[in-house]
């Protein structure tokens, strides 16, 4: 890859190898990228059109549209996602029930923390959707399936594949608003990594592997791990990766 | 005053993929590259991408923000809005032009 880089003048590389780098490892070049490179070498050294000067103003972390719609959200999010630790507090100490057959936590008072703390995570979904390109029709498919798992979810908790069904619209919806630039990877990334460990939680337990935890509550753990749902979506929504610009005015009618 | 995008060649029709892409808000090179491959169906080169982003922050048309994690996004300048607009316009007309034609022939 750097060697295809090398190709340009050095004037070029001072000014734009790095992100040039870092967009070659996002997206590693097929054949016909690699060709589309050596022209665009032969052009840069050709036609030199460096501009060295780059702009100082920084990213200021302003939200998207409608920015304190886009805020509140994150803010309704992040308590979402407090709620979401308290609901779990809640449901592990609730008695254990023995039927005779087997014993379970009751949960029953869990629920309306439960059903809130989803809701305001579908608040923060809404508000991710909002803010991807009207383009991507794979993140707005998977907000929609998401919202739509999620509300069913926040009424029916045993309902566990509603629960599976939004967390992995909701992954797809990170993935995308980070490939697309609107959050920043490292969001998307912890976001994942949660639904993972909770899905490696419920698959050890459900192949016999003994967690440290009593038997009724491994099922806490594996939702505890999804905790970051909600505060990796609160910390996209309440600092974008990259804003939306201001209006832009044309200077030469300033 | 509205500097065209036809002096810039094979650069032309990216640039304007570019400026349409930008007119969104804000995206860095990756993003536009999938923006300009979801508005047209071609997809962008590397090597095209950057020619045509390095013209068109040359001319004032677009400019470059601070980077993120090594990704650096532009946005659309003033002047890149006017061009822009100039050039949707341009092709606003041409298309009503070709669909009346057509129609008259139809009859």
């Amino acid at each position: 890859m750097t060697r295809l880089v090398a190709l340009y003048p050095r004037t070029w590389r001072d000014r734009y190898e790095d992100e040039f780098l870092a967009l070659l490892s996002e997206r590693p070049p097929d054949p016909l990228d690699r060709i589309d490179i050596v022209r665009g070498a032969i052009d840069a050294r050709l036609n030199p059109q460096v501009c060295p000067r780059l702009s100082p103003k920084p990213l200021e972390p302003l939200p998207y549209n409608g920015p304190w719609s886009i805020r509140r959200a994150g803010i309704l999010t992040l308590i979402g996602g407090l709620i979401w630790l308290a609901t779990m507090g809640i449901a592990v100490n609730g008695p254990i029930v023995r039927d005779g057959l087997h014993a379970y936590r009751d949960v029953g008072a869990a629920m309306a923390t439960f059903l809130l703390s989803v809701a305001l995570l579908l608040v923060g979904l809404w508000a991710v959707a909002a803010t991807v390109p009207s383009t991507s029709r794979v993140a707005r498919t998977a907000a929609l399936i998401a919202g739509l798992a999620g509300m069913l979810w926040a009424f029916a908790p045993w309902m566990v594949v509603f629960g599976a069904v939004m967390c992995l619209g909701l992954a797809i919806l990170a993935i995308e608003a980070s490939r697309t630039g609107r959050w920043r990877r490292s969001d998307a990334a912890i976001l994942v990594a949660g639904i993972a460990a909770a899905v490696a939680v419920a698959a050890a337990a459900v192949a016999g592997i003994k967690p440290p935890v009593s038997e009724p509550d491994v099922q806490f753990v594996a939702l505890l791990m999804l905790a970051p749902l909600w505060f990796a979506t609160a910390h996209a929504l309440l600092r974008p990766a990259i804003p939306v610009a201001e209006p832009a005015r044309d200077p030469s009618t300033a | 005053m509205t500097q065209g995008l036809p002096e810039l060649g094979r650069f032309a029709e990216p640039s304007l993929y570019i400026l349409l892409s930008l007119s969104e808000g804000p995206k860095h090179g990756y993003a536009i590259m999938a923006d300009v491959e979801a508005i047209s169906g071609i997809p962008l080169g590397p090597g095209t991408l950057y020619g045509a982003l390095a013209r068109l922050e040359q001319r004032g048309m677009i400019e470059a923000l601070e980077p993120v994690e090594r990704r650096r996004p532009y946005r659309l300048t003033g002047l890149g809005a006017t061009t822009l607009k100039a050039q949707l316009d341009g092709l606003a007309g041409f298309a009503r032009t070709g669909l009346e034609r057509l129609r008259e022939t139809a009859r």
